[in-house]
């Protein structure tokens, strides 16, 4: 029997395991960093996720009805509930305010993928308009990677606030071209777009410089060069040199081509990958355009990683418990205390309920356990040598 | 080291073309054979059937790759776009016979219902939707050219590069789409993280195909 359907998955074993992991750690240090755990609702109603979303974006939720005849779509984004969250339980007054959260969020996939759903660790922080919520966002993303072990991790920052600034009086809708060609990834028609217009050769040829703007920190003084501001890049400047401080500078890349969801984003952007060979974890952003129809009037930054992609990065984990308690001879209240005494320990274990001995342990070294234990004889046999150990002699440690 | 996907087939030329013009290692590429992964200089070559390449790059198996748009475009997924080598022109249209040219000089409601067949399903659909025009797209792998003759269709929607095999089969262009040459595409990824040493490569294609 089958009722998965295509684009979804039933995750399981080791690799649900290391994302149980990953969610725990993750989750973990979002709330020591003060966020608050958020669940939101599986639906959200279509004529706001169209109003708010990007136009990239709209595309590709999945609309539905719900039964009370509401159009609705599965949730598609976890910022945007969040917000509305926000805007009905908290007032101005108490920003800064923040969020986390460990949910699925749907879409239409796109080639070659064909999973319409992701579960995805984040944080969101609302109210805060200087740099320092940019930085603690990102330091609380590097945090919770090193947490896990990704201390190989890397940012690629980018700030979308950029393009209007450095596109501001380009003659009738190249502006707007031009952004789509960068958003398209279109590098060549950008090239091609801005050689045909109508500009000085001069910003014809800086701003043809701008999708190739890319790698260490240190281009940010190249493209203060070009454009002639250094206040255009502070914010990135701000930001990567905080979280050099940090210890971080290793971790950071810049591109200054990075758009993404114009209009929904304001501010700075950014990817996060496993490695610099790595795959992409996530990412996140500051936006402000998606506040507009809440009675909140307020910058906002967050981000978002997918859970499958941190625990395949990160390797996945066994999942086989360390020892099997043999109950055939015992109690089941018995064997249940034991088993509670070995969970405080914070021992991983399994009951067997076989009535056969020889079954039983067949059955644990199939699944790969070190230790068979058999309360009522006392001992525990290590697999699959067979070592006897006396669990009395033990204080019941095994 | 940069890896680079080039496809094999009507195109591998002109792409190997394009490599050793750049300045990029290409002897032993050109002897490849058999052989679909080579390595050369600071090179990794993968040679791909066209339309897997795109796949390989947005898998991250290739940092870089040349291929046409219209494979690109077919494939759906997510590439930066870098140049246009100008190299492996052909266009992309509509053909069909004499008779159906008559169904595309009016309004796009006489296209509804139409019969294309196409091995670019995707960029064929979207192209008649783009149109407001409703058609049934029959998907074929090869010798497009002959669905309209046996009855089965009543276009097609293919690449066409002379017009030979057209006129072969007693077709004519009836609107031209697109047009489609090689372009050297990156994995948004390689791009952001590796550029410093995709820098190199990519610098020396625009070179060349300016200085070209």
């Amino acid at each position: 029997m089958n009722i998965t359907p295509r684009g979804c998955s039933s995750i399981g074993g080791e690799l649900a395991c290391g994302m149980e992991e990953c969610r725990a750690a993750a989750l973990s240090i979002f709330t020591s960093y003060g966020y608050n755990p958020f669940n939101p609702a599986e639906f959200q109603l279509l004529e706001g996720m169209m109003k708010n979303l990007h136009r990239r974006r709209r595309g590709r939720v999945i609309a539905l009805n719900s039964p009370f005849g509401e159009p609705c779509c599965l949730r598609a984004d976890l910022t945007l509930s969040a917000l509305s969250y926000m805007a009905l339980h908290h007032t101005p007054d108490e920003f800064p305010l923040r969020l986390c959260y460990s949910e699925r969020v749907f879409a239409s996939p796109r080639p070659p993928r064909e999973n319409i759903e992701d579960t995805q660790v984040g944080v969101e922080l609302f109210g805060w308009e200087g740099v320092g919520a940019d930085v603690e966002v990102l330091a609380v993303l590097l945090r919770a990677l090193d947490s896990l072990g990704l201390s190989e991790s890397v940012v690629v920052l980018g700030d979308v606030s950029i393009f209007p600034a450095l596109f501001a009086d380009l003659p009738g809708g190249l502006a707007e071209k031009l952004i789509e060609k960068l958003e398209d990834g279109a590098y060549y028609e950008y090239g091609e777009t801005l050689a045909a217009s109508d500009t000085s050769e001069e910003r014809k040829k800086n701003l043809g410089e701008l999708p190739w703007l890319k790698g260490t920190p240190e281009i940010l003084s190249g493209a203060e060069r070009i454009f002639g501001s250094s206040e255009l890049f502070r914010p990135l400047r701000e930001i990567t040199a905080s979280l050099g401080a940090l210890g971080y500078s290793d971790r950071l890349m810049v591109d200054l081509g990075f758009i993404r969801d114009l209009g929904y984003y304001t501010g700075p952007v950014f990817n996060v990958y496993s490695s610099d060979k790595g795959v992409l974890l996530g990412g996140g952003g500051r936006y402000a355009g998606s506040l507009a129809d809440t009675r909140f009037s307020c910058q906002a930054i967050g981000f978002g990683v997918s859970l499958r992609e941190l625990a395949l990065a990160r390797g996945t984990r066994s999942n086989v418990p360390r020892a099997m308690i043999w109950a055939g001879a015992t109690a089941p209240s018995k064997t249940l205390e034991y088993a509670a005494s070995l969970a405080e320990r914070g021992a991983s274990f399994e009951i067997s309920w076989n009535q056969d001995d020889t079954e039983s342990k067949n059955y644990a070294i199939k699944r790969g356990c070190a230790l068979w234990i058999n309360i009522e004889g006392d001992y525990a046999l290590a697999l699959p040598s067979g070592k006897r150990i006396a669990i009395s002699e033990t204080g019941g440690v095994v | 080291m940069p890896v680079v996907a080039l496809p094999t087939g009507r195109v591998k030329d002109a792409c190997l073309d394009i490599i050793e013009g750049s300045g990029m290692p290409a002897k032993k590429l050109r002897n490849a054979g058999r052989n679909l992964v080579v390595d050369e200089g600071d090179y990794r070559y993968i040679l791909g059937k066209p339309s897997d390449i795109p796949t390989l790059v947005s898998q991250g198996l290739a940092d870089l790759a040349l291929v046409g748009n219209d494979v690109t475009e077919e494939s759906g997924v997510e590439l930066v776009e870098l140049i246009d080598t100008g190299r492996g022109r052909c266009f992309m249209a509509i053909a069909g016979t004499p008779a159906a040219a008559e169904r595309f000089n009016g309004h796009s409601g006489t296209l509804t219902g139409l019969r294309v067949a196409s091995k670019y399903e995707r960029i064929a659909r979207r192209t008649f939707e783009s149109w407001g025009a409703h058609v049934k797209i029959l998907h074929l792998n090869g010798s497009v050219e002959l669905a309209p003759a046996l009855g089965l269709v009543d276009c097609i929607f293919d690449i066409v590069q002379t017009g030979g095999t057209l006129k072969a089969n007693g077709l004519v262009v009836l609107r031209r789409t697109a047009e489609v040459s090689l372009r050297l595409v990156a994995n948004p990824g390689a791009l952001q993280l590796r550029w410093e040493s995709l820098r190199g490569a990519v610098n020396a294609v625009r070179k060349f195909v300016i200085g070209g």
